[in-house]
């Protein structure tokens, strides 16, 4: 079913009537992944369906920094951090975890109570952070049956062994079963089957959709058919023509633990005798002040019109395709984005707390789709060895993309499948009350 | 004592409450590091703002419009005034009772926006509350019609320990002005104007924004921005006509100029050399105390921070339907602390020779004394002694 048959569908139905409320909940305390897969979501939920609103809410410390989709607003928490030993402090008020918890949790509860939401979509924490959407859940479910509640989750989310670990320890198997009516993966089960990996019931598997990865070249202007050094020179006012020589772009997504990748990569840049390329280093907007002080410290031994160091770009897609070559970790959205523009690309994924980046640059390093060189094996001259023989192979070719089943419509099929499922469940209970009736 | 401290501002869309809640939930940090600080607001943007160590819990947004009507606000969704109303209630209620604060300092409107802080004040009795009041509020009429009659009065009597009164009364004596209620006059204390700490001498700004020392330099900003192109169309042919009496001059759009408006400025712009277009400077302060003349809106904070950076001001008051910024600005007017202009002024003749005096004649003339601008510190010294 496609989407215009399902929009054809819903103006008969009286889903009509008013405007299909979406709640879209994204824990967020580490990096920008999970909002900026959420806002991705709803800039095609309202551009595709007129009659559709969105509601985030998020944990993000950095949302505002980002331009909403229309007719969506957000409601944010107070911020949680991930501390070193894996556990979870408050980043600024002082409130013991488990009162912050409490309260972020009374506030998602809150805004789905008032909001009366038509679906609530989950991103990646099947209970929230530490369980903290259950009570939105359980609520949702006990009063309002008729929202759809719905898991998203990107395409890998670690390592089979420490999920299956981890869900049993903390019940996502039980909420699996009984609480989400749909669960929606963005990526393909060819690539990485997260049914069989994270020993799902046969109930569960039943109610996954794959969508396929996200496209997050949807709502920008970027042709991957193009080189856009031009386009995007002049929108930084760039002192040095980037067109002049290979450009190799370095991104660490949100950058809070991007400081070694970025560091090695200057040492090695201050080695050289001579480097036949431009550098960019988005450091992210979450990089602590010291270390984007030291990187610029670093930068300032380089001959100036060789390396820059952008603290933050609110779309760096222009950049990116701009580049010869991209050094990234392998964050789901950077990937997206480098697959989707077929650029080169060199990844030194994460593999500290979660394995899910290492994972996936092993998988596209299987596929010939990236170079990978190993975190534990980053070091500044092994790290500009491999910069090198990266920019010497060829880009990644549209037959390899589609032997390795990877297509970018994520967020139009989880709008059809959405729509579908809340069709399906409109004439059901459509039926219910002709049934009432009757008797 | 440590203390958990919350501030709220109901706004979506302006500027001013979110920088001024942020300067005092600066100096409440920076006056007892152990203190937590946390916000509530519709406001969307600028957390940036935010210092260190304080959060916010952000509700849904209003969006604010000033029409020459009437300011318009409206949600971002699909709710009805009641399901909004409720939702933003709800919050903040949830927020107040699990975070327990010692101190609540509501922004400007005793209960909030549309009394969407009532259930939470009512359910709070063992918080403290104050009321901060930027001083010029609105016309006679209006502020006393919607702050001081008498069920409001009574609220306030009932719920708050103060009214802390963001200014210098000898600019603004809320008291005089508005005819306060005795009841309401006993709660008044003046803190002085809250703004944010900044550099102490133009050298320092111009060395901060690697500035040339020597050169003639102007700064244009009409605050968040909306809706001020016929204003920034008639600003850039005045400055066009003296453009020999300065080096530099840097026009700062705002946030919230259209975009559309924002492209065409920019096109006029990029034909001067020497003048830079831009959405933001940061940080502004610094910026407008490197300045040799600034021209901006009248807005609250535009004004402290006039005052704080001793700059040299050409202001233009620019709301349509409200007064404040014309009150406010006459009075500083009146004291030769800062040049006025009407918006009628600008729009429909020929400021050249105003921005040339301007120039050759700086402002402030310091016959006034000092201005007491430590509202900040000054509050958060109120806020610490609150006995529990």
């Amino acid at each position: 079913m496609n989407i215009t048959s399902i929009l054809s569908s819903i103006e008969e139905a009286p889903l009509q009537s008013h405007r299909l409320r979406f709640l879209l909940y994204c824990h967020d305390t580490f990096g920008l992944g999970h909002l900026r897969r959420t806002l991705s979501l709803a800039e095609h939920f309202t551009s595709a369906l007129p009659n559709a609103e969105v509601l985030i809410v998020t944990g993000s410390p950095v949302a505002h920094t980002f331009s909403l989709p229309t007719r969506t607003d957000y409601v944010k928490l107070p911020v949680v951090t991930k501390q070193g030993n894996g556990t979870y402090k408050a980043r600024d008020i002082s409130l013991d975890f488990a009162s912050i918890l409490d309260l972020r949790a009374a506030i998602l509860r809150e805004t789905a109570r008032a909001y009366h939401p038509d679906v609530f979509l989950v991103d990646h924490a099947p209970n929230g952070l530490k369980g903290e959407a259950l009570p939105a859940l359980t609520l949702l479910q006990a009063t309002q049956p008729d929202c759809l509640r719905v898991l998203g989750l990107r395409d890998i989310i670690d390592a089979s062994h420490i999920i299956r670990q981890n869900w049993a320890k903390e019940g996502i198997y039980r909420t699996l079963e009984y609480t989400y009516d749909r669960i929606l993966v963005y990526g393909s089960p060819y690539l990485y089957n997260i049914g069989a990996e994270y020993g799902l019931s046969s109930t569960v598997s039943q109610q996954i959709h794959y969508c396929g990865y996200l496209d997050r070249l949807e709502d920008t202007h970027v042709n991957e058919n193009e080189a856009q050094k031009d386009a995007y020179t002049p929108s930084l006012e760039y002192p040095h023509a980037l067109c002049d020589r290979p450009l190799v772009v370095l991104t660490a997504g949100g950058g809070g633990d991007g400081f070694p990748l970025m560091q090695a990569y200057l040492i090695g840049l201050q080695r050289q005798s001579s480097v036949h390329f431009n550098s960019v280093l988005l450091a992210g907007p979450l990089m602590p002040r010291e270390e984007l002080r030291q990187l610029h410290e670093l930068a300032a031994n380089l001959p100036g019109d060789q390396v820059r160091i952008e603290k933050f770009l609110p779309d760096p897609l222009p950049l990116l395709n701009a580049a010869d070559l991209v050094v990234a970790m392998a964050g789901y959205n950077t990937t997206c984005e480098l697959l989707a523009l077929r650029k080169r690309m060199l990844l030194i994924p994460r593999s500290v707390p979660r394995q899910e980046q290492l994972i996936r640059a092993s998988i596209l390093t299987q596929h010939g789709l990236a170079h990978m060189l190993h975190p534990e094996r980053l070091a500044p001259l092994r790290l500009l060895d491999s910069v090198y023989n990266a920019l010497e192979q060829p880009r990644p070719q549209q037959r390899q993309l589609d032997d390795a089943d990877i297509i970018f419509h994520g967020q139009r099929t989880a709008l059809e499948v959405i729509v579908d499922d809340l069709l399906h469940r409109h004439h059901d209970h459509l039926n219910s009350l002709v049934e009432a009736a009757k008797v | 004592m440590t203390k958990r401290i919350v501030i709220y501002w109901h706004n979506g869309r302006s500027l001013g409450h979110t920088v001024r809640c942020m300067a005092l939930g600066q100096a409440l940090l920076s006056h007892n590091p152990e203190n937590t600080v946390a916000g509530i607001t519709g406001a969307s943007r600028y957390f940036e703002l935010l210092p260190p160590g304080m959060d916010v819990l952000k509700i849904p947004s209003f969006l604010g419009y000033d029409e020459e009507g009437a300011i318009r606000t409206e949600s971002i969704l699909s709710l009805t005034k009641k399901e909004f109303q409720r939702i933003r209630e709800n919050l903040i209620a949830t927020f107040v009772r699990d975070f327990h604060p010692h101190v609540l300092i509501v922004d400007y409107n005793p209960q909030g926006k549309s009394a969407e802080l009532v259930p939470a004040m009512i359910n709070s009795p063992d918080t403290q509350k104050i009321l901060g009041l930027r001083g010029i509020l609105n016309s006679f009429e209006e502020t006393r019609a919607e702050f001081f009659n008498p069920r409001m009065v009574a609220f306030i009597q009932e719920h708050f320990s103060a009214i802390h009164v963001y200014t210098d009364p000898r600019i603004f004596c809320l008291e005089e002005y508005y005819q306060t209620p005795p009841a309401i006059t006993r709660m008044l204390k003046y803190t002085g104007y809250v703004t944010r700490p900044t550099v102490a001498t133009k050298e320092e700004a111009r060395t901060l924004l690697n500035l040339d020392s020597d050169a003639r330099i102007i700064v244009v900003s009409f605050g968040g921005g909306q809706g001020t192109e016929m204003l920034w169309e008639a600003t850039i042919a005045a400055l066009a006509k003296i453009h020999r009496r300065f080096d530099a001059v840097y026009l700062v759009a705002g946030p919230h100029l259209e975009a559309p408006a924002y492209e065409r400025i920019r096109m006029h712009v990029a034909q001067y050399p020497n003048w830079q277009w831009s959405k933001m400077l940061n940080p502004f302060q610094a910026w407008m105390k490197a300045s040799d003349l600034f021209i901006g809106a009248g807005g609250y904070n535009t004004l402290a921070e006039v005052l704080t950076t001793g700059t040299n001001a050409l202001i233009v008051p620019r709301q349509l339907n409200e007064q404040e910024q014309m009150l406010h600005a006459t009075r500083l007017a009146d004291m030769r602390v800062i040049r006025l202009a009407s918006l009628d002024l600008i729009l429909r003749e020929d400021v050249s020779p105003l921005l040339e005096r301007g120039l050759s004649e700086p402002y402030p003339d310091k016959t006034y004394g000092d201005i007491a601008i430590n509202g900040a510190m000054e509050n958060a010294r109120l806020v610490e002694a609150l006995k529990p």
